[in-house]
This record gives structure tokens, sequence and C-alpha cells, in this order.
């Protein structure tokens, strides 16, 4: 009695033929090249994504590779040029004694160095880093802001660039009004000649470029929370608001 | 016993089944998705388009059904997916003979040696970008747990690799699309991937052995 035959396959059986697993080093060469890229890029990351930071310079796409694990963002062409002899900052709004402050002065006032983290919302960090700068509580005692003035406002000379700290946040530690960075003065893509450090919140709370600040009695959404981003951007949040 | 379509020598022949068509519609969806939301939330002057937290909802969302998806699918059908990961596992001595043609295969397939169901062309590409998917979500899920745990971000490696393989799928995925839209050697095969069948001719010209083999099954 015959036995019923099986069904047809559904695929046909492929001759039997010598399978080289080309395609297989393929897939795992590729995710073995993306594991060791984490872990190159994240410690040598400054040398080699500078070398490429370098070539896309050159090539006119600023700002798309790295410098040294930091990403550039800027929000208009061309980034602020810093000229020390036209540079000031102001400093006013509700405090009993304005200031305009030549970049002399404000390379005179007493300034401390710390060392510190920097992460960004979009996922990338920079330890260790050195920055050098004012404390605000040196800028306060210099102003004399009133009671009433609970928030602080950092314009940028990168218009319309501006964000703003509750006077709590603005005298939390590591907090500084940073003109230099590494040991070197501010680079322009940082903000020369000085940019706002704040360790516990993301970067874009960091204002780059700063040219004025001004004590405030109210709150006002910075340029990235009129965007759906959060006024407090705590590190560790997703800092939506 | 010889199927209705061989019988009569249908001008088309089956080639992809309706859970591969599939997993390759969700494959492209979600893809595009996540590039889209992913290139809001990378340039700057893309921010304001939809927002942050939209972007961020609708990039992660999209990884997860394109995993979900594709679980689904291969657990309906697994020797559906399955074949696509054996054919582009290995190649064989055809393959190669395919691959030391050069570029000029991949756009024109005239005198190469005969192919099978898929050539070693779409081998590779397949595998890596298969690779590629899973840097993707490997670096997406430290980027994304890193978001609480900032130790975990390892520096900027991780969005480095994201955005490196990014780039090298998106221009897998150019070369991909010029190859399905726009190659007149290669486009008949863009009616395989919609509609599941493509013109029997050109496939005999194209993955001959495949053909071959069809049809022996169906004699």
């Amino acid at each position: 009695m015959e036995q019923p035959s099986a069904p047809p396959p559904e695929h046909p059986t492929p001759t039997p033929r010598e399978r080289i697993p080309i395609g297989r080093a393929a897939f795992l060469g590729t995710v073995a090249l993306g594991a060791v890229g984490v872990a190159a890029l994240s410690r040598f990351g400054g040398g080699v994504s500078g070398l490429l930071s370098d070539a896309s310079s050159a090539v006119g796409v600023d700002g798309i590779v790295p410098t040294s694990g930091w990403r550039i963002y800027n929000v208009q062409d061309p980034m602020p040029t810093f000229d020390a002899a036209t540079y000031e900052l102001v400093v006013d709004g509700a405090v009993a004694n304005p200031v305009r402050l030549s970049w002399d002065q404000v390379q005179a006032t007493a300034m401390e160095e710390q060392v510190c983290d920097f992460h960004c919302v979009t996922g990338w960090s920079v330890y260790d880093v050195t920055f050098r700068g004012i404390r605000p509580q040196t800028l306060i005692d210099l102003v004399q802001p009133s009671p009433t003035a609970g928030h602080v406002n950092f314009q940028s000379l990168e218009e319309p660039y501006f964000d703003q700290l509750t006077l709590e946040q603005f005298l939390l530690p590591q907090v500084m009004l940073a003109t230099e960075m590494d040991g070197r003065p501010l680079t322009r893509p940082h903000g020369s000649p000085m940019r706002l450090v704040i360790p516990q919140m993301y970067g874009y709370k960091g204002v780059k470029w700063v040219g004025r600040i001004t004590f405030e009695e109210e709150p006002t959404l910075g340029y990235w929370e009129t965007r759906g981003y959060a006024a407090d951007a705590w590190v560790g949040t997703d800092a939506y608001r | 016993m010889p199927t209705a379509e061989a019988a009569a020598g249908a001008a088309r022949i089956r080639r992809f089944t309706p859970v591969q068509i599939a997993a390759h519609l969700l494959l492209a969806v979600t893809f595009l998705a996540m590039l889209w939301t992913g290139a809001c939330l990378y340039f700057p002057g893309l921010a304001e388009v939809m927002g942050r937290p939209l972007a961020k909802a609708v990039h992660l969302w999209s990884s997860g059904a394109l995993v979900a998806g594709l679980a689904v699918l291969a657990a309906a059908r697994p020797r559906d997916l399955g074949r696509v990961v054996r054919e582009a596992e290995s190649l064989d001595r055809a393959d190669v003979a395919w691959l030391r043609g050069g570029p000029r295969r991949v756009v024109d397939h005239r005198g190469a040696p005969e192919q099978g169901w898929l050539n070693a062309g779409q081998k590779l590409a397949t595998a890596v970008m298969l690779g590629l998917l899973v840097v993707l979500y490997g670096t997406g899920l430290v980027m994304w747990l890193g978001t609480g745990v900032t130790w975990l971000r390892i520096g900027s490696g991780a969005v480095d690799v994201h955005d490196l393989a990014t780039l090298v799928f998106v221009l897998l995925l150019l070369g991909h699309l010029y190859l399905a839209l726009l190659n007149r050697a290669t486009r008949p095969a863009l009616r395989g991937i919609v509609t599941g069948e493509v013109d029997r001719e050109w496939a005999r010209a194209n993955h001959g052995r495949w053909v071959r083999e069809m049809e022996e099954r169906d004699r």
C-alpha cells in the first residue's frame, strides 16, 4: 500500500550547494563594528571627531560632526563674533545698581574654577569639563537685586535666544558665568566670551554668547520652552513642558 | 501536480508571500517615521516642525511598533520571515561569482551567473541592514535609558554611532529606492513587493535558478 505523498514544500528545496556564511559575517560584522564604534568614540571620541569635524568644516558643513565629544547647536547663522573692544555685559532689571561691564571689567571680576559634567537633552554627555568664571553671588552682590526679583533672564547675542532661571536655581552650587573652558578662553562655538553653566540642567538652559542679564519679577519662557521644552530642564527627566 | 499557474505558463510568478510584503511595508513605514522624527530631534532647524515631545513619542512608538509587528508576523508565519534570514545568511559559489562582477552587477544583471530567490547584492544588503537595525536599536536603547541614567550615555559614543548607522542605512535605502523605482533593469522587481508577483521572464533573466526550481517543483 502506498504511503500518501507528502504535500509539496511551500518553497522549493534548494539544490545542494556550498554555502558560505558571508551574509552572517556581514550581519555580525556590522553589529560588532557598531559596538566597537560606541566604545571607541566614547573613549577616543575627541581625537576622531576632531579630525572629522575639521574635515566637515573644510567642506562647509559645520556642526554636523561633533568636536571633542561636543555637538554645536545654534539657532542663527553666523554665530556671534566676540570683539573685546566693543563687548559689554549689561546687568539690569529689578536691581539697585545696574551695570555695564567692559570686557576688561569682566575679566577683573573675581572668578572660580570647577569641574563638572555637561548633559545635552538630545542624549549625549561630556564628562569632567573644567570651567572658570563668575559665581552668581558675585554678580548679585554687585547689582543688588530687589527683594521681588525672583527670576533671571539671560539674553544671548545670538538673537533671539534667551532663557531664564529662577533666582533659587541661579544660586545652585556650580552655577557660573563661564569665560574659560578646559583652561582656554571660550571658543566661538562654545559661546565666547561668556556662557551660563548649570550642570544640574540640560545644556539648552546654559545660554551661550551672554550679552545681557536681567533680573525680573515675572517668569518668562525661554527660546526652547516656547517650543515644547521644559523650563525646569533637570538632568534625568524628559524635559518636556 | 502542476499548478494552474505553471500549466498555463502564467506571465507572472509569485515571489513574495503576504507576510513578507507586510513585513517590508511595516519596516518602510516605521523606518521613515523614525527617520523623519529623528531628523526633527537632531536638526535644530526642524525642532519646531512637530515639537520635541511628539517627535520623541512617534520615534519611540515606531521603534516599538516595528519590533512588535515583526514578532506578530514571525509568529504567524515563521517560515516566511525565516526564509529571508536563511537566504541572506550565506552565499554560494554563484553568488560569489556574481559579486566578482563588481558594482556594475547591481544595476545590470546581463551576463551574470544565475541567481536564486535573492541575488548576492540583495543578500548582503539585507544582512547589513539587519545588522544596522540591531546597532540602531542598541544605541537607541542606551540613549533612551540614558535620559534617566546619564552615565549610561557613555559620552557621545551611542549618539555618534546611532547617527552614523542612520547615515549608512539611508545611503543603502537611497540605492534601494533607485533600483526599485528608476533603474530600468531592476525596477520590475517593485511589482513583487507590492503585489507579491513578478514578471516570469524578468525573473527568469534575473533570478534564473529560483524560477527553474519553482518550475521543477510544479512539474
